[in-house]
């Protein structure tokens, strides 16, 4: 095995080991969507920060159509009041489709 | 000898997958720090090449401890390279004036990362 494809499987191992981390960024964002009529502080700053975080990451694991959804979101969450443009549930399903069905 | 990144990045991931880069890629030596104040001991007790330094974390963030780092190595800085997703405009002329050595965009590709590395400090290994 050449050394960029030993890099490439545990870049893979590391994808896998965070999955569960992403997947729980998904739900706080879920969580805050559902609850933007009555979103108190705290549960702003926890969808802005998994934001932030899967923007970060997601291109780094080659999602960067990720990364960009992901933005959107850190920006919706940052706005203060929210922002919340129309069409937000579906970009997060496809946040979410993209995280599960990413394979490096 | 190997040479010492320092990075420091309150995101495990984001820590993990670059210290991978660098080690495989690269062959460099790595220590990592998951806040600023962690990151400056790390600094003061490893003095490492070069420190890849997170813009956004709690508490300390990236331009608070690269003035921290500023201060404590004045006369040896270490050079110290920006990870931000703010690479454009007002946010990267307000990094820049800070006396950072270079901002990184982040995410960034884990095959080029050391090569973006060595281009900016002029490292040819």
């Amino acid at each position: 095995m050449g050394a960029e494809e030993q890099f490439k499987q545990q870049l893979r191992k590391l994808w896998l080991s965070a999955l569960p981390m992403h997947l729980e960024r998904i739900r706080a964002l879920e969580s805050a969507l559902n609850s933007l009529d009555n979103l108190s502080a705290a549960q702003q700053e926890e969808a802005r920060s998994a934001a932030h975080n899967l923007a970060g990451v997601l291109g780094t694991f080659g999602l960067q159509e990720g990364t960009e959804i992901a933005r959107l979101f850190e920006e919706v969450f940052s706005s203060n009041p929210v922002q919340a443009p129309a069409g937000l549930q579906t970009q997060l399903d496809e946040l979410r489709r993209l995280i599960e069905t990413h394979h490096l | 000898m190997a040479r010492l990144v320092l990075i420091i990045d309150d995101e495990e991931d984001i820590r993990q997958v670059a210290a991978l880069s660098l080690e495989t890629v690269a062959g460099w030596d790595v220590a990592v720090a998951s806040n600023g104040a962690q990151g400056i001991q790390c600094a003061l007790a490893q003095r490492p090449d070069a420190i890849l330094l997170d813009v956004m974390m709690p508490d300390m963030d990236g331009p608070t401890t690269f003035r921290e780092l500023q201060r404590l190595f004045h006369d040896n800085p270490i050079p110290v390279l920006l990870l931000t997703a703010k690479v454009q405009g007002p946010d990267q002329r307000r990094f820049a004036d800070l006396g950072v050595t270079a901002i990184l965009a982040k995410p960034f590709d884990p095959l080029t990362l050391a090569d973006q590395i060595r281009m900016v400090l002029g490292w040819s290994d």
